[in-house]
């Protein structure tokens, strides 16, 4: 695999190309100062001559010039680039896995529906403590007789890190209900084993794990009753209960009643799926747990906005003032950013933030969000994928949560390409002490005109000095084929240290990719356990201390696209690091310093 | 007499004959134009090649050390009036007449061409076919001030149409498939648009304007380190500006901050008359300040925000609704640490966006029915209102392509023409036009 490096791609293009167009230059610097040189010869018969020599010879370059093969050939230039090795690897092991999982969006019966255009998300948690991360992956449905139908989602328990075993129906969790689209994973009653919570059309269920390898569906005992049209959801202790609360991000208020027809700009095609803007935002939810198993809709008491067009939701600590904050993508309106008061109400300031929107003020058609901290200043960033033409959203955070647009700076406007964005992460996948991005792509609509219905996914591997460059992959490899990409989790299935990833697709079955990078460096893994916080620790930071550097890193809710990734926190250290100490800083306050860490492990850090 | 003074004399009478050759050589390569002759062919190929600065230069060149014929005046006079440069086209017309002769048609034929590419294209039409089907005049010269005319009055339909002539009748020309281009860009069509520039610098690979579009093309691709090439090329040219301001933006992109920075910090102190000149010469638009813009955009991104504040200060003061700018000054305005400043900046955009949603809505409806006109008056109205004149200008015209005498469209770019009528004369007179159709259309 090769990658394409913008800071040696800069250079070097045109340091091949410049000579041949200041050669030309030259040429034409040649004519002048000659002909300024020949005023000056004496005698003045040498002049003469100088200058019938300048005529025919400028005659000549001037026909030349007109059809110069010389000149280079635009599309020549364009494809001229240099590449450098290769860093990061990713393998598709779909095939050997045993992951069987397609994501249906009822696109068979051409209804052009906006509930088509979203898709289904992933989810990497490990939902039998074994220490190995399993896959979950959401159905989708179907549209029969103008009834939306739910279709099975699948969970595969993780063997041996390459090998992954259907236990769907084993587990109790595969029974279609909804239309399902995100799914959620918390440990939401504190008992040790994460539940899976499944947004839709029409509903939402949560499966409480039992800790016996099955679940129970129990949204009504639960009294999560919303059967709104949700999309992402974010589990996280928003009014410092220590008990794990839950935002629901919702789309628009389609339905077969409520189902325009819009035309397609191709006018070989009759019609195409619709803008957001041809239908009603539905307001959000968030859902504050009582503590004992139950829930009750907390919007107004947070002070949630009722407008956007949600599509992702990140919770955490943008602030460093240890509560959760909350960060809505929000489809071609304003994006919202929660800030918290520390008891669960939050003043919404995105403008002021400077993250409603991009660095013109405009909306953009936002989709999926991943905490990081990629130039390593020690604050949170916020990164967002955006629409075709939009580009991805890069946050640089000035302190307490004001940010600014940085994508330009950090070369996200220099990736090569035009996409779709939805599922992305965060993470150090090449193990150098900085984080990278992966983004997985692909259209809305039908018959698209800009970008490419199935679009290539995207690697961006962090140079270290606050910039990223477009990883180009080899033929046959995940990255080079285009796909109607959506949800994305990252989580570590072999624990080799290396960051896995897991793609959903669009009626296409999902991707496995198990990371192939030949890294040397030695990489920390630090799974935090709340115990005066809730027990997924979301919204704890960690500051590993090194004799290089210090890095961050926090456990979020949410984030991506629809998918949930592992809450262990994950950091590659450089090779001639010693790792001295990490820092924890928990959400009820304790501030816990861990003076021993394993290197090439998981470390186990329970707050106390 | 010496062996040496008859050597010397022999000489002398030799350098005499050949000046006395060379002489009338000159004389007679004077006579006939032969002198004047090179830089006319190099200013008909920088021409060729849009590059009008050169070609005016070179032209005036020829003027100067020819014979004086109405053929070398007429061809100023095209330069001109591709300059856009109205009024030094009519004195250079009124040089050409002086030689008299059959030159009378042809200063109409010039008159007509310059009416044509300004968009004033009702009543001449028929003229403008009969030049076309008769071969009066060069026909690559009345199809493209016709093909600028719909343009710039928006009837898109009618251009496509003439550029396709163009291609049909003159495959290899370079001129119809940069037009094809500008016209597939105004569609969004941004690949179709990027091939037919890449045709167009195939074939002329000096096309500068086809350069800067495509590079245009390619930013907005995320490739700002191939469009860099192209604006590189492109900046070749005599008024460069754009360019050189788009080579800023691209090098800021792919990391050489500094050297945009630089770029920059020297593009504002070219004259506001040159950065017009560029943009036009390269078919682009702008309004306001772009330098000092996209200099205060830079300074924000890396962290200056006294400087950010006061280079945006500085657009928005030349360009009151830039939304982009007043953004920025938001957010700088947030890292000096006037808070409500910025809040009241950042409130004011997003109103104006807010207010800008109708567009959307809007142009669903034209996009089901593109006849609409008062949806594109509408349209027109929000952009003067909210965030820019020259989009607003643009619909208000596409509204007047399809209802010629839309009384409230002729209103509003009267009112429009008007706030620039102390800048610029030449807006008075736009402004009294539209006045009298508003009027006439009221009636």
């Amino acid at each position: 695999m090769q990658y394409l490096n913008v800071g040696e791609n800069l250079s070097n293009p045109i340091c091949r190309q410049s000579p041949q167009v200041t050669q030309k230059n030259n040429v034409v610097v040649l004519r002048c100062s000659a002909l300024s040189r020949c005023f000056f010869l004496k005698p003045r018969g040498q002049a003469y001559w100088c200058l019938v020599g300048i005529a025919i010879f400028s005659t000549i370059i001037g026909c030349r010039d007109q059809n110069s093969a010389t000149s280079p050939n635009a599309r020549d230039v364009e494809h001229e680039g240099r590449t450098t090795p290769v860093e990061i690897s990713f393998h598709d092991i779909s095939k050997s896995s045993g992951v069987t999982s397609t994501y249906r969006n009822g696109r068979e019966s051409e209804n052009y529906s906006i509930l088509e255009s979203l898709g289904g998300g992933t989810g990497a948690f490990d939902f039998d403590r074994d220490g190995q991360a399993d896959l979950f992956f959401a159905g989708g449905g179907e549209f029969v007789n103008q009834q939306v139908k739910g279709l099975s989602t699948h969970i595969f328990r993780n063997l041996n890190g390459t090998k992954f075993t259907d236990v769907s129906e084993v587990s109790h969790i595969a029974a279609p209900e909804t239309f399902t689209q995100a799914c959620s994973m918390s440990d939401y009653d504190c008992d040790g084993f994460p539940d899976v919570l499944l947004t839709g059309y029409s509903g939402l269920q949560l499966f409480r794990n039992l800790g016996d390898g099955t679940f129970a569906e129990v949204h009504e005992t639960a009294l999560l009753l919303d059967k709104t049209w949700s999309s992402s959801a974010a589990w996280g202790d928003l009014n410092h209960d220590s008990w794990p609360d839950l935002y629901l991000a919702h789309y628009v208020n389609w339905s077969f009643e409520n189902n325009p027809v819009c035309p397609s700009p191709w006018p070989k095609h009759e019609k195409d799926v619709c803008p957001p803007r041809a239908f009603e935002a539905l307001k959000d939810i968030v859902y504050y747990s009582r503590g004992d198993g139950t829930f009750y809709d907390a919007s107004e008491e947070a002070g949630l906005r009722k407008d956007g067009k949600g599509l992702g939701v990140i919770l955490a600590d943008l602030d460093h003032d240890l509560d959760l904050d909350i960060y809505v993508a929000n489809d071609m309106v304003d994006n919202f950013l929660y800030k918290n008061d520390g008891k669960g109400h939050f003043t919404e300031d995105a403008l002021v933030s400077g993250t409603a929107t991009d660095f013109e003020g405009r909306p953009n058609g936002s989709m999926g969000l991943a905490l990081c901290d990629y130039n390593g200043d020690l604050t949170p960033d916020l990164w967002v994928t955006n629409f075709e033409q939009e580009s991805f959203a890069l946050y640089k955070n000035d302190g307490n949560a004001n940010f600014v647009h940085a994508s330009r700076e950090a070369g996200i406007t220099a990736i090569g390409q035009l996409f779709v964005g939805f599922g992305t992460v965060m993470g150090d996948l090449d193990c150098d002490g900085d984080e990278d991005a992966v983004i997985s792509n692909g259209h809305v609509v039908y018959y698209p005109t800009v970008a490419k219905l199935r679009q290539l996914p995207l690697l961006l591997q962090n140079s270290g000095d606050g910039r990223f460059a477009a990883v180009t992959a080899p033929p046959q490899n995940y990255f080079s084929s285009p796909h109607l990409g959506r949800g994305l989790a990252m989580a570590d299935w072999n624990n080799d240290g290396l960051l896995d990833l897991v793609a959903a697709h669009n009626n296409e079955p999902a991707a496995v990719l198990l990371n192939s990078s030949v890294s040397n460096y030695p990489w920390v893994r630090i799974q935090l356990v709340g115990t005066q916080s809730p027990r997924d620790a979301i919204g704890a930071r960690v500051v590993l201390h090194s004799s290089s550097k210090n890095q961050l890193r926090q456990v979020v809710g949410g984030g991506s696209f629809q998918s949930q990734n592992d809450l262990t926190v994950h950091f590659g250290v450089s090779i001639d690091t010693q790792v001295v100490r990490a820092t924890v800083y928990w959400p009820s306050g304790i501030q816990q310093s861990v003076e021993t860490l394993n290197l090439r492990q998981t470390n186990v850090v329970v707050e106390k | 007499m010496t062996a040496k003074s008859i050597t010397s004399g022999k000489l002398k009478r030799r350098l005499r004959s050949i000046l006395l050759f060379v002489s009338v050589a000159l004389l007679l390569a004077w006579w006939f134009g032969g002198i004047s002759y090179w830089p006319r062919m190099q200013a008909v190929q920088a021409l060729a090649r849009q590059d009008v600065d050169t070609a005016e230069s070179l032209a005036r060149i020829a003027i100067q050390i020819g014979p004086r014929t109405s053929a070398d005046q007429f061809l100023l006079a095209t330069i001109q009036r591709k300059q856009g440069d109205l009024v030094g086209m009519e004195k250079t017309l009124e040089e050409a007449a002086k030689f008299g002769g059959d030159v009378v048609r042809s200063v109409e034929i010039q008159r007509l061409l310059a009416q044509a590419q300004s968009g004033r294209l009702d009543g001449i039409q028929g003229q403008l076919d009969n030049l076309l089907v008769r071969g009066e005049s060069d026909g690559r010269e009345v199809i493209e001030a016709y093909i600028n005319g719909c343009l710039a009055a928006a009837r898109l339909t009618q251009a496509a149409t003439l550029i396709d002539g163009w291609i049909d009748a003159f495959p290899e020309d370079a001129q119809p498939q940069y037009y094809k281009g500008r016209l597939l860009m105004f569609y969004n069509k941004n690949n179709e648009a990027a091939d037919a520039f890449r045709t167009a610098l195939a074939r002329q690979p000096k096309h500068y304007p086809a350069a800067y579009l495509l590079g245009q093309i390619l930013m907005q691709e995320n490739r700002p380190n191939v469009a860099l090439i192209q604006f590189q090329l492109a900046g070749q040219m005599v008024f460069n500006a754009a360019p050189r301001l788009a080579e800023a933006k691209a090098l800021r992109s792919i990391g050489r901050v500094e050297e945009a920075r630089t770029l920059l910090a020297s593009i504002v102190k070219i004259s506001s008359d040159e950065i017009r000149k560029s943009f036009q010469r390269v078919g682009d638009r702008y309004e306001g300040l772009p330098a000092q813009l996209e200099l205060g955009n830079l300074e924000l991104a890396l962290g200056n925000h006294s400087q950010a504040v006061r280079w945006l200060d500085l657009a928005i003061d030349a360009n009151p609704g830039d939304l982009s700018a007043r953004h920025a000054r938001g957010i700088a305005l947030r890292g000096v640490g006037r808070n409500e400043d910025a809040a009241n900046e950042l409130q004011r955009v997003k109103d104006a966006r807010l207010a800008l949603r109708e567009v959307d809505q809007l142009g669903d409806l034209i996009n089901k029915d593109p006849s609409l006109v008062e949806e594109r008056v509408r349209i027109g109205e929000l952009y003067l209102l909210h965030e820019s004149k020259l989009t607003g200008e643009y619909w208000l015209k596409t509204a007047l392509a399809r209802s010629p005498h839309h009384k409230k469209a002729h209103q509003l770019l009267a009112n429009l023409y008007e706030s620039y009528a102390a800048k610029d004369i030449r807006y008075a007179q736009l402004a009294k036009l539209h006045r009298q159709q508003s009027a006439g259309a009221a009636e």
